[in-house]
């Protein structure tokens, strides 16, 4: 559905895309993820015909996004990442100009968007907090059903309420066979509705991995409070992988062997037990080559 | 063109428009108020003959000042009347292109199937209809102010519409470079800088011209000497040719502008 092949464009200073390739099969949901300034906008922008490439191609749907950007278009919906809007008009009046440029209304659509994201499209959007204009930004994006999402940091500037119906519109439109492409540099929020993901940094494509795969090398880290501190010779001795001590607290890395630890936990006195998933941002601290989270 | 984007787009500058339709008519119609007062005295008209003609041209006054055509043509129509449209065309060219693409706010209209040459054409679009209604509204304020104001105007109104439309495709020709600066210019600053700098010379360069017959080759490089108001309100300025030669250049621009802008490379 969407597919990049060797896309470069080099800018000043060494900045740039460097011989991206990926693809994103119908109806899949694709994370771009990467630090920022790593290329992600810039790659977006080729998919939309906004950016011409030094070299290699980007097509959705077998139509080059540069050449054929008008067709291309006409199924896509795009979330910008830099929110910018006509400063005099109100919600309302964008997005009806939005709906006549596509010469369809989609006012059922639109309405049902509205009351879901709380929106009031009667403020002018100048007034309107960093938040609200960003779901301005997802209304115009997929009210008019496209087939295709490309989505740039979308859950920026939305509160922890609105990003949840934000997932839930991702997991919706999915479930209606919708492709999407979403970049972030938030691990969680596309791990939640990804199936795959794809890692930039510096302007080159490091990994691109099935989120399910990820899900089954994914760490956890059991941390128990022991009642007795002489237990965690025995637990060692059980084959338990022991990357902290303190005292009675101690915490326990588990990959994929879930049983193993609490069978070995079984045979002595626990007296709390926490359980952390590591999420892929720590595995993806890894691609990095960083150690900061 | 996308009618669409023409009707918003209008509508978000019909205060601008109006604006400056408005203030135009205002200073149009003072001029014409205190023409009367001006016209009976002698002792100024013959002071105004007593100058050196190089800075009677400068200043507008190659006829005297006996008639309103001539007060109207040296004194509005030579710098207000220049200043107000120049002021008109850079900012809004400005305003229509470079303007969105710095906010950002073009990625959603160039996010609809509507192609760039269209949505480029509908600004230039918007940009030209507020030149024509600020002419068009400018033309006939002034002859119903001539009416209201003046016994015996004595305005030749086939000249006077000639010479306003000659300065409306004037404008044209300085929107059509102020468009194609906003459409290739890498922010709405730099726009408008090239534009104002473009359109300053040019000026320049008429004024100069103007001063002494050494310097009267400068004339040729500039826009504003087809738009000699004095001898176009007396249907003396060459209509037949010079209009239809700021038309092909105002259109020229346009197509240039709207291929530019169809290439660059936007960061949206």
């Amino acid at each position: 559905m969407i597919a990049v092949r060797g896309l470069t464009k080099r800018f000043a200073e060494g900045r740039g895309i460097f011989e991206l390739t990926f693809g994103v099969k119908a109806g899949e949901v694709f994370g771009y993820l990467g630090p920022n300034g790593a290329g992600k906008s810039t790659t977006l922008r080729h998919l939309m015909g906004f950016l011409r490439a030094d070299s290699g191609t980007a097509t959705i749907n077998n139509l080059d996004c540069w050449t054929e950007a008008p067709q291309v278009q006409a199924s896509v919906g795009y979330l910008p990442g830099e929110i910018g809007f006509f400063d005099n008009m109100t919600g309302r009046e964008f997005l009806d100009l939005l709906g006549r440029m596509r010469r369809h209304p989609y006012r059922d659509r639109r309405m049902e968007l509205i009351d879901r994201f709380e929106l009031d499209v009667n403020v002018p959007i100048r007034k309107m907090s960093k938040g609200m204009k960003q779901k301005v930004g997802l209304v115009a994006a997929v009210m008019h059903q496209p087939s295709v999402l490309i989505l740039d940091e979308p859950t920026s500037g939305l509160d922890p309420l609105m990003q949840q119906r934000f997932l839930e519109l991702i997991l919706e439109e999915k479930s209606r066979g919708t492709t999407i492409l979403m970049s972030s540099h938030v691990f969680s929020e596309v791990e939640r509705v990804c199936d795959r993901v794809g890692i930039i940094q510096q302007g080159t494509l490091v990994a691109v991995q099935d989120i399910h795969e990820l899900r089954q090398v994914q760490r956890k880290v059991f941390t128990v409070r022991l009642v007795d501190p002489d237990d965690a010779v025995r637990l060692k001795a059980a084959g338990c992988r022991i990357t902290r001590q303190h005292d009675r607290e101690l915490d326990i890395e588990v990959q994929g062997n879930d049983n193993a630890v609490i069978k070995a936990l079984a045979h002595v006195e626990v007296g709390t037990l926490d359980i952390h998933p590591l999420n892929l941002e720590a595995i993806f601290m890894q691609f990095y080559g960083r150690k900061e989270a | 063109m996308s009618g669409a984007l023409y009707r918003a787009m209008l509508k978000g500058n019909a205060r601008t428009i109006a604006g400056y339709t408005a203030g135009m008519v205002f200073y149009l119609w003072l001029f014409i108020w205190v023409y009367p007062s001006i016209q009976g005295s002698q002792s100024l008209n013959a002071l105004l003959s007593k100058m050196p003609s190089g800075l009677m041209r400068v200043l507008g006054y190659t006829v005297g000042m006996t008639h309103l055509s001539s007060f109207l043509g040296g004194e509005f129509y030579s710098l207000l009347y220049l200043l107000i449209m120049a002021i008109y065309a850079i900012l809004t060219a400005g305003k229509l292109v470079a303007h969105l693409i710095d906010n950002g706010s073009m990625a959603y209209l160039l996010a609809t199937p509507v192609s760039r040459v269209r949505v480029a054409a509908t600004q230039a679009a918007v940009l030209m209809t507020g030149i024509l209604v600020i002419g068009a509204v400018t033309t006939v304020g002034a002859l119903v102010g001539a009416h209201w104001f003046v016994h015996h105007a004595g305005l030749n109104a086939g000249h006077f519409v000639e010479m306003n439309v000659v300065g409306v495709l004037l404008f044209a020709v300085v929107a059509g470079y102020s468009f194609a600066f906003s459409c290739v210019a890498r922010d709405e600053r730099s726009a408008l800088a090239f534009s104002a700098i473009v359109t300053m010379a040019f000026y320049a360069l008429h004024t100069v011209s103007e001063l002494s017959r050494h310097f009267h080759w400068m004339g040729r490089l500039s826009l504003f000497s087809a738009f000699n108001s004095q001898q176009l309100i007396r249907g003396q300025g060459h209509f037949a040719e010079v209009a239809p030669a700021l038309v092909l250049a105002a259109v020229a621009l346009f197509i240039i502008a709207i291929a530019g802008f169809r290439r660059r490379p936007l960061a949206l």
